[in-house]
């Protein structure tokens, strides 16, 4: 069928081109939309997903593998090969409710059209997060690359479909409908939640995002949890409308006023009634009029962070937001046409309107979606490693954003900027909310500020100390600082043999862009992180202090310490060094590098033990198995420039290792209530839990968490 | 377990032999048939405060009444007695109003009777159903004017069966709508828990298949898992069935009667016999209460009406708290169809059997058994990577597979019952007198159950009187749920919600707050799942009230131990009136301060 030899073909004069997408059918919404009449031509559509050559049955390919295993019903279900040539034909098996190959086809091409918007975003291949191989008491030894995310099509006869950080899978139940759950679903007859779009796209954006941000598992207040939701209906959301045909179908069949933006939210509502989930969606950007009976925008509460705390209804907050800045953009983007349509006088005439208006309302919604899809994936990149919150993913998009567009002439950063402040979402310790006050801190900035206040103090000692002194003191400090980085970036390796890796790349760089094998990337990164965890080790200078890093011995021992090096300092742990390639304004390539670090301490839920602990002897600690209450985690994420030896961003997490108050607002919200009305139930329940996705979303239908 | 309740079928094989000490509950119904039970009972009533030191006090309470009998319960004029049976873990209250025509005998209210079995045995020292009972009926002379029955779980009526209740009279039953067989509603809703209740009996079933499976193989984390999840879902099936068996007897009996049954007509399970039981006793008929419909007056007291706040008749408040929602069992999840349980279910699968292949046939299949064996074999190479060169996971990991993720949902699908079942608790706050004090008893509501109380507004006359304005009056709060996390709803007194904060709220009412937890810690630690009392719940109404927390295994000594000491004259007015004794605590209310 087709030749694996590659360079036979490339020497054959007629040698057929490699296919740039495999077509395939899917669902657009779910069966239930798909088999009524008002959604009649648009309830299917063929979307196009990167061309994989050896793609195997299952389809297994290089990111994904779909192993069709049914536990409740003890049985395998045989895999689709989509290189039938049969099937290469006619875009694959029509979609039908009743042949499970055709779910392991949909799950596969919504999965990848998902992973693809990431790389397309983030410049580079996608990992997923690494497996940790552990001893027998739960010790994890050693750190195993996953190349595939795993896809259970049918693992659970129950309401609810999760993504398993432990097992690296999605796992998608199914069940039978009764007269409750939906009008249009007979009673007795089965819903699968693989074959809803918006629920395979949210649970493979959770993977994905696990795959960039391990630690966003870890509620470690009010937002973590809540944002993973959010964020995953958010992309759920945009790479719909991103597929081209899907709007402009719609619109073109829907009578009204197309041109009020009403429209695309009902649209977007009706997306997440579909799902049978989608809460957040449905409830978070509007409701019907009880009066008028025609759909209204929900209106911004401000001080709706104050008391929704349950995950779902906060992520509800994060997406309205959101959306509100979509629709915003999108307004400004149609105004032109709106003045067109209606000679300027603002009154639209009777009747349809013109199928070619539809048409370039349809694609301005789309390539809008499309553009907002890689801001919402983009800031990922820019948040802090652990911890995050609504305010800090703000900042995220305007920083990364602002990165890549030094201009915003359509106004999104401020629409964005705008409809957070309506939902009252601010970052902490930020007064204004102004695009230069959110942008986190460039590497030099905080530099300048330890000079600063160095070059303050040595002055205070030294009364005579000129002013032009303390300028010369700060600028010999600033060129101290940048000869480390510049050590940092023309490293050789320092001490190859010391490591295990086999691929070892010269000094720290990119390793890894969209076309090289990932496992190299992988192992690239790991060699890269020890690169970077031995300069930071060795350092005498202030970076790790600029990171926000303690490294002072005499630091509470609670603060763990390198294996068997008790007297030393705190350990530092460098977790992913991952390249980040994006196209700027000018059409230049940006390389950059994003590095996380963090440290870990010991947290205990009684703030007396806390403080017994941490008067401990480090030995003392070690030597104690018992596992603490909690682990209290700071750090840093850095945006590095290679090319000009710069750290072009810095971001810290609120406070770092050694500060109580920051572990004493942990252990509040582990042991706080979780919900007003619901209360006592603490959130340290679910951060034992094991999968910490099935709990949330088998949740979500029900009113409230048990 | 090793507890004096769970080892009652076995100390009644013995007895012959060796007759016990205390006899055992299940024996206890062979002395009750030959003997007069008045006399036995009597006798063990008299015992008791001799037992416990509160001689004096009990003295007191008797001289007081008046009355010939020792051991009656009788309550001081101008103040009720709420009596909390120290059961075990589960609800037994005994109230007692003055009559409203002085001379006459008290108005007896019984709220509730059942415990887990195997927790009697685990408050010292360890007491039977048995004593409880005979207890009962010296107090109230075997007359019970009003019997309440909040719900249908095990913990609140597995007591109130033949064997100890034989001779008793029963006046008026109220429960709650649910069991109202003319309301469709209520049969709507009966009908689906059933179908329920058979599909998780499937689910253990499908659970102890898999234990055995995960043991044979000697995966001893995995069995580790179906264990607890296994006796969890027990646990929780046995609390819905009832009786006063261990919870796999339970269980098991009840399996049997399903399978002999004929389709058409349903076994009927421990809880509704004991609910039928006491219904056919019923001498002035059942009534099945909607909250919020007019104030009842309680027959023969003086002045004392009972307010109805719950179960809500909305049906998204019930399923409040149903993280999973209901549609699961309609298709029998773990297989099989209902009517056969007796043997392992045939699986079914939602496809054309074209598409499928067994788990043991698949790793031969000629078509697929590589592809099959390569992405979920078992792993047996051990490897933990692809190959020696790299760190890649194998395909066949064998950490991936997910044979045992379902499990996860049996045990939710179990708590969405215990939760809905909870939250059709019957609320009722009794109001010493209009504008007096209030007891408030809220059975084992839940969350949807709270947020309903004040959605509507009693109608006393021509003045409307409010749930908050009850709530704030309540000076004595029956905790719900054995103060399990999402039975008591945190709040303030601004809060739009029912909630810890509109109780008490008023100034006489903060003063005198008083709570009863119906928990047996030392028994709920071993039960998986089971946080009773939550330190949170305790520590904000130990906050509340001042240290005046009962709570059913903690004697006088221990609850004073827990009292933060700044009022002294407070605590000194509490104890003056109350009775503390091995079987009960007595609190004196009175209808006003």
């Amino acid at each position: 069928m087709m030749s694996n030899d590659d360079g036979k073909q490339l020497l054959e004069p007629d040698a057929i081109p490699q296919p740039v997408c495999r077509k395939l059918r899917i669902y657009a919404f779910d069966p239930s939309i798909s088999s009524s009449f008002d959604f009649a031509g648009v309830g299917e559509v063929t979307i196009e997903v990167e061309w994989e050559a050896d793609l195997q049955p299952g389809p297994v390919g290089e990111y994904l593998e779909i192993v069709d295993r049914d536990p409740a019903s003890d049985a395998f279900y045989r895999p689709v090969d989509l290189n039938d040539p049969r099937l290469l034909a006619q875009d694959g098996f029509e979609p039908s409710e009743s042949n499970p190959q055709f779910h392991q086809q949909m799950v596969y091409a919504v999965a990848m059209s998902t992973i693809k918007q990431f790389e397309i975003a983030l410049g580079r291949v996608a990992l997923w997060s690494s497996h940790a191989a552990r001893d027998k008491e739960g010790r994890r030894i050693d750190t195993h690359f996953v190349r595939r995310l795993r896809i259970y099509p049918h693992a659970l006869r129950a309401r609810n479909a999760y993504y398993s950080p432990d097992k690296k899978a999605l796992l998608f139940g199914y069940f039978a409908a009764t007269e409750r759950s939906n009008a249009s679903v007979p009673q007795g007859s089965m819903v699968f939640s693989c074959l809803s779009h918006d629920i395979v796209a949210h649970e493979t954006t959770h993977a994905l995002l696990d795959g960039v941000h391990p630690r966003f598992n870890e509620p470690t207040n009010h937002d973590v949890f809540a944002f993973h939701e959010a964020f995953a209906d958010l992309i759920a959301l945009f790479q719909k409308f991103a597929y081209p045909g899907v709007l402009g179908k719609l619109i073109a069949r829907t009578r009204g006023n197309l041109l009020s933006d009403n429209l695309l939210g009902q649209l977007a509502q009706q997306f997440g009634q579909a799902t049978g989930r989608g809460k957040a969606l449905r409830d978070a950007i509007g409701e019907i009029d009880p009066e008028t009976k025609e759909w209204r925008p929900k209106k911004p509460d401000p001080l709706a962070l104050h008391y929704v705390f349950e995950p779902h209804d906060r992520g509800a907050i994060l997406v309205a937001a959101v959306f509100d800045a979509f629709l915003r953009v999108y307004r400004a983007r149609t105004a032109d046409l709106y003045r067109i349509a209606t000679e300027g006088t603002g009154v639209l005439k009777e009747g349809d309107i013109h199928p070619d208006l539809a048409n370039r309302l349809a694609e301005e919604a789309q390539r809008c979606a499309g553009t907002f899809l890689r801001i919402c994936i983009r800031a990922i990149d820019y948040c802090p490693p652990v911890g995050i919150t609504f305010g800090d993913y703000l900042r995220a998009i305007i920083t990364s954003d602002r990165d890549l567009y030094a201009a915003d002439p359509l106004g999104y950063r401020l629409a964005f900027l705008d409809s957070f402040r309506a939902w009252g979402i601010y970052p902490e310790g930020i007064t204004g909310l102004s695009t230069d006050a959110l942008m986190w801190p460039t590497g030099e900035e905080v530099q300048l500020e330890i000079a600063r206040r160095r070059a303050r103090s040595a002055s205070k000692t030294m009364s005579a100390a000129s002013e032009t002194d303390s300028r010369g003191r700060v600028k010999r400090f600033l060129d101290q600082q940048q000869k480390q980085l510049d050590i940092l970036f023309a490293a050789e390796a320092p001490r190859p043999a010391a490591r295990t890796m086999r691929k070892v790349a010269g000094k720290l760089s990119f390793g890894w862009t969209l076309d090289c094998d990932r496992l190299g990337a992988w192992e690239n990164a790991r060699y890269q992180a020890a690169l970077l965890r031995d300069w930071l080790d060795t350092q005498t200078n202030t970076w790790a202090q600029a990171f926000g890093l303690v490294v002072d011995r005499r630091a509470a021992s609670t603060i763990y310490r390198p294996k068997a090096r008790a007297d030393s300092r705190p350990a530092i742990e460098v977790h992913s060094v991952r390249p980040l390639l994006r196209r700027s304004e000018r059409g230049d390539t940006i390389r950059n590098l994003v590095v996380e670090i963090m440290q870990r301490r010991r947290g205990y839920l009684d703030p007396k033990r806390q403080s017994e602990m941490d008067g401990k002897s480090w030995e003392e600690l070690h030597a104690d198995r018992t596992p603490p209450d909690f682990i209290y985690r700071a750090g840093c994420t850095l945006i590095l420039d290679p090319t000009s030896s710069k750290v072009l961003r810095l971001i810290r997490t609120p406070g770092d290792i050694a500060n109580d108050k920051m572990l004493e607002r942990m252990r509040e919200y582990l042991t706080e209530e979780r919900e007003p009305g619901n209360a006592f139930d603490t959130a340290d329940r679910m951060l034992r839990e094991r999968e910490p996705f099935a709990l949330l979303h088998a949740a979500s239908d029900g009113h409230s968490h048990g | 377990m090793g507890t004096a309740m769970a080892k009652t079928p076995r100390a009644a094989g013995t007895k012959r032999k060796a007759p016990a000490k205390r006899p055992p509950a299940l024996s206890a119904k062979k002395a009750a048939t030959k003997k007069a039970p008045t006399k036995a009972a009597r006798k063990t009533a008299a015992k008791k405060p001799r037992k416990a030191g509160a001689k004096a006090k009990m003295a007191a309470v008797v001289s007081s009444s008046g009355a010939s009998t020792p051991g009656r319960l009788i309550p001081d004029p101008g103040s009720a007695t709420v009596r909390m049976y120290r059961i075990g873990h589960g609800d037994c209250f005994l109230l007692a109003f003055p009559p409203e025509t002085a001379g006459s005998d008290p108005i007896y209210v019984m709220i509730d009777c059942g415990y887990k079995p195997g927790s009697p045995g685990k408050i010292e020292p360890p007491r039977t159903m048995k004593d409880i009972a005979d207890s009962i009926r010296a107090a109230t002379g075997g007359h019970i004017h009003l019997m309440i029955i909040t719900h249908e779980h095990q913990d609140h009526l597995n007591g109130l069966t033949q064997t100890y209740f034989k001779d008793f009279k029963f006046g008026e039953v109220w429960c709650a709508w649910t069991e109202d067989g003319s309301d469709a509603f209520a049969n709507m809703l009966r009908e689906r828990f059933n179908d329920r209740l058979v599909g998780l009996m499937r689910a253990r079933r499908s659970l102890a298949t898999a234990l055995d499976r995960l043991s044979a193989a000697g995966d001893r984390d995995m069995a580790r898992a179906a264990r607890r999840m296994h006796s969890r879902v027990s646990e929780l099936l046995a609390l819905e069935i009832g009786g006063e068996d261990d919870d796999e007897a339970t269980i098991s009996s009840f399996e049997r009667e399903l399978s002999a049954a004929r389709k058409t007509e349903r076994p009927t399970s421990r809880n509704k016999t004991a609910l039928a039981f006491v219904k056919d006793r019923a001498e002035n008929g059942i009534r099945c209460l909607r909250p919020h419909e007019r104030i009842l007056k309680v027959s023969g007291t003086a002045g004392v009406r009972a307010f109805v706040l719950g179960p809500p008749r909305n049906e998204k408040q019930l399923l409040d708290l149903d993280p999973v929602g209901e549609e699961e069992f309609h298709i029998a999840p773990f297989g099989a169809d209902a009517s056969n349980a007796r043997t392992v279910p045939l699986q079914t699968s939602p496809f054309a059997a074209r598409h499928s292949v067994s788990l043991d046939d698949s790793f031969f299949d000629g078509r697929h058994g590589a592809f099959f064996r390569e992405h979920y074999g078992n792993g047996s190479s051990g490897r933990d990577r692809k190959n020696a060169e790299t760190r890649e996971v194998p395909d066949d990991a064998a950490w991936r597979r997910i044979e045992h993720d379902w499990m996860l949902s049996a045990e939710s699908l179990a708590i969405a019952m215990n939760d809905y079942t909870n939250n059709t608790s019957l609320v009722v706050a009794f109001e010493l007198g209009a504008g007096g004090n209030v007891l408030l008893f809220t059975a084992d509501a839940q969350r949807g159950n709270w947020l309903s109380w004040d959605r509507k507004s009693f109608k006393d006359g021509e003045k409307k009187l409010s749930v908050k304005d009850l709530l704030a009056r309540t000076v004595l709060l029956k905790v719900g749920h054995h103060g399990s996390h999402n039975a008591t709803l945190n709040g303030h007194r601004s809060s739009k919600y029912p909630s810890l904060g509109w109780i008490a709220a008023q100034g006489d009412a903060a003063r005198q707050f008083t709570a009863m937890i119906t928990a047996v810690p030392a028994w709920a630690k071993d039960q998986p799942g089971w946080n009773h009392p939550l330190k949170a719940i305790e520590d904000a109404l130990l906050d509340k009230s001042g240290g005046r927390v009962f709570r059913t295994d903690l004697d006088r000594k221990a609850m004073e131990r827990r009292r933060p000491d700044d009022d002294k004259k407070a605590w000194k007015s509490f104890l003056d009136r109350t009775v503390f004794d091995d079987l009960y605590f007595d609190y004196k209310v009175p209808f006003e301060e």
